[in-house]
């Protein structure tokens, strides 16, 4: 009898554990598999040994790409994160309108990254862009730029855009807030605590693994980052703008597709240890 | 019933299997009965100004092939995302039944040696071959084989507008590059951007300048010197001194908005190919197009090439999928065969400035062929000699490299010399 349900579990589970192994780990083997060959990607294979990863020490665009990634995925750790927790924990307290502004806030998520990127394209545009506009509108054309062609705001001004897109993770933590139970916070409210200490002390804790779960999303999203950067700069100028993805797609249809599958397992590895990192750092503050 | 479970699983697993292996083959082998569906990939989709004659040109194929083959466009509006797409096409073995790429000889190799293209080479024997130059043809060639036909050529002036030019002071096009600085300077003095270009995308209108300058300097065989030639570096100065008569933006910007410079007439040159002339008809309308002349390449001081040398030849090479279904084939080439026919080239020409590659039509008097047009073919029939521009002379590799290596020099932050040394690096 007990054999029997083991057997039945293992039937279920099949179909998932064999679809897995098809979409995920074989693809994962072959990226590693191909990461030690030179291959464009018609012809035939040969092996290089480590070439194609003694290629990324002196590939400056590697170098580049992978740290805008990291800065992305702290920009989205230590900004998007926090501005989405501090709507979430406003919008909770019902304040007037509060629908309203979920709504708002939420909008630009159920736009496609593309139309967004387009819209930013405009605003950012050097000559007739919005945000030049308003700055002159203001009395502050001295700050007027090409601000996507300039290296010191091209990147900034990218990340920028996608910054304040909150809105997927301030719902995600009002769930979440929502949970809490109200007489914690009371009992806090007569034992005199103000509502900033409330907030601090009750909801924060309680959100920890809401908190870890959208930090770990963020991260996520930030390696896979794509889009934007294509339509917005294309990786310029002078790569300033190259994020992981971008440079693998660029080595691929340049027909390196040894070295793009290269590049492809160090966005595995780097996406890990980022979300290796972030297991600790809550593993540790729960302990 | 451990034997049931095993065969089960067996059953299952196999399954999976055939699920998995039924490619595209599959579906390849329509039965008679069946109409084969060809795709063709094409940007000359939205508003770009072949893609009414093309769709005509596909519609009345359809029309006359009516329950046996039928194209479906797949459109990509974007030139560079098609070109991408194309490539990782050879890779994921999703190569379309009809399409073509921008011709550079690297690329070529590898698409021809792929195994996955038609081999023309027997389609061409009923008379087709005879629509083309022997010169045009031997780009499809690989081995003894010839794999892709050619299908659209260009030749490249520059574009100016002869009201701006008026109102600065400019009597004609300027013959040298001297002049041309010269004429810039008066341009800007009246408010004008000289000259519309951008290094966004793949640095498209820059390139092609880059290209002019240098051949200026070498002559007409500069693309057999290597890119840290003395020439590329002495061409590379004057790109950059170009940037200071370009728009602001130039750097990161795309072809789309310093397209609009010029059309708009902020900017008084520009420098594309002959499809943007029905872009200053339908955008700026019959009043701008009147303005809009043609100049060709000025001469360099002390440099071997000559005024008046154009960007010219092979564009676009036309090839298609090889399939195990001789019949789906044979659609595939007979709509190659209708595309190129020399009757749909003059039609693309007059409606759009589109220089096809079919050698055998002639322009009549009364043909209402646009006067833009006529000027370019003018030109490109008193050139002392035709090059290739970067992108269809050097690899992929190098073209790609170019946007980023050119903003770098737009903004000062490698000299000329590190410029042409970041393009040597990846040049094959």
């Amino acid at each position: 009898m007990k054999n029997k349900k083991k057997l039945g579990v293992f039937l279920f589970i099949l179909p998932a554990v064999i679809v897995f192994f098809i979409y995920f780990v074989y693809p994962i083997g072959f990226l590693l598999y191909t990461s030690f060959m030179a291959w464009d990607g018609v012809g035939s294979m040969s092996f290089t040994g480590l070439s194609n990863y003694e290629r990324l020490i002196d590939d400056h665009v590697f170098h580049k790409s992978l740290m805008n990634t990291l800065i992305w995925g702290a920009a989205a750790v230590f900004i998007h994160i926090p501005l989405a927790l501090l709507l979430a924990i406003i919008l909770s307290y019902k304040v007037p309108g509060w629908k309203f502004f979920r709504t708002v806030f939420f909008f630009p998520n159920l736009i496609s990254t593309l139309a967004l990127s387009m819209m930013w394209l405009f605003i950012y545009n050097g000559q007739f862009g919005l945000l030049n506009a308003a700055l002159e509108l203001i009395g502050l054309e001295g700050l007027q730029r090409n601000w996507l062609g300039e290296i010191s705001t091209a990147f900034p001004a990218l990340i920028a855009h996608w910054l304040f897109y909150v809105g997927i993770f301030m719902v995600i933590f009002m769930a979440f807030i929502a949970t809490i139970d109200k007489s914690i916070y009371e009992a806090a409210e007569i034992d005199g605590a103000n509502i900033f200490q409330r907030e601090l002390f009750i909801t924060l804790p309680l959100l920890k693994p809401g908190i870890a779960a959208g930090v770990l999303l963020a991260i996520t999203n930030t390696l896979k980052n794509f889009e934007a950067p294509f339509v917005m700069t294309n990786g310029g100028p002078v790569n300033e703008t190259m994020v992981m993805a971008l440079h693998i797609y660029r080595q691929m249809v340049n027909f390196n597709y040894g070295y793009a599958n290269t590049l492809a397992i160090m966005l595995i590895l780097a996406g890990g240890m980022m979300i290796l990192v972030v297991q600790l750092v809550f593993r540790e503050k729960n302990a | 019933m451990k034997n049931i479970v095993i065969a089960g699983l067996m059953l299952f697993l196999l399954l999976i299997v055939t699920a998995c292996s039924q490619g595209d083959e599959g579906e390849t082998e329509a039965s008679q009965e069946e109409e084969y569906e060809l795709t063709f990939h094409t940007h000359y989709v939205g508003n770009e100004g072949r893609a009414e004659t093309i769709q005509a040109i596909v519609d009345e194929f359809n029309e006359e092939h009516e329950g046996r083959a039928r194209v479906v466009i797949d459109g990509t509006p974007d030139p560079q995302t098609l070109y991408d797409r194309n490539r990782t096409s050879l890779a994921t073995d999703t190569v379309p039944d009809i399409f073509y790429f921008q011709h550079n000889p690297v690329d070529a190799d590898r698409y021809y040696g792929s195994d996955k293209l038609i081999d023309l080479t027997p389609h061409l024997d009923d008379g087709w071959g005879d629509s083309f130059s022997e010169e045009g043809l031997e780009h499809g060639r690989y081995e003894d084989k010839i794999m892709a036909v050619p299908f659209e050529s260009m030749m490249v002036p520059i574009y100016y507008n002869t009201e701006l030019f008026a109102e600065a002071g400019i009597d004609e096009f300027p013959k040298t590059w001297d002049d041309f600085f010269e004429a810039s300077e008066k341009l800007m003095d009246n408010g004008i951007i000289p000259i519309a270009t951008g290094t966004g995308e793949n640095a498209w209108s820059t390139q092609l300048m880059y290209s002019y300058i240098v051949s200026s300097i070498a002559g007409a065989d500069f693309w057999e010197l290597d890119l840290d030639d003395e020439a590329f570096l002495e061409g590379a100065r004057v790109l950059e001194k170009l940037f200071e008569y370009s728009p602001s933006d130039a750097v990161g910007l795309p072809y789309s908005s310093y397209a609009s410079y010029f059309v708009n007439e902020n900017a008084a040159m520009i420098v594309n190919g002959p499809w943007m002339i029905s872009q200053f008809y339908e955008q700026g309308g019959d009043e701008f197009a009147d303005k809009v002349g043609a100049g060709t390449m000025p001469a360099y001081d002390g440099g071997e090439g000559e005024q008046g040398a154009v960007i010219a030849g092979v564009n676009f090479v036309l090839t298609g999928k090889q399939h195990t279904d001789p019949a789906k084939e044979e659609y595939a080439v007979a709509f190659m065969k209708y595309l190129t026919d020399p009757d749909n080239a003059k039609r693309l020409f007059l409606d759009s400035g589109a220089l096809m590659e079919a050698a055998s039509f002639e322009i009549n008097e009364d043909d209402d062929a646009d006067r833009i047009s006529m000027d370019i073919l003018s030109h490109l029939q008193e050139a002392p000699y035709e090059f290739k521009h970067l992108i269809n002379a050097k690899s992929t590799e190098v073209a790609n490299e170019f946007p980023s290596a050119v903003s770098a020099l737009a903004l000062g932050e490698v000299t000329p010399e590190e410029f042409v040394e970041q393009l040597a690096n990846v040049d094959e």
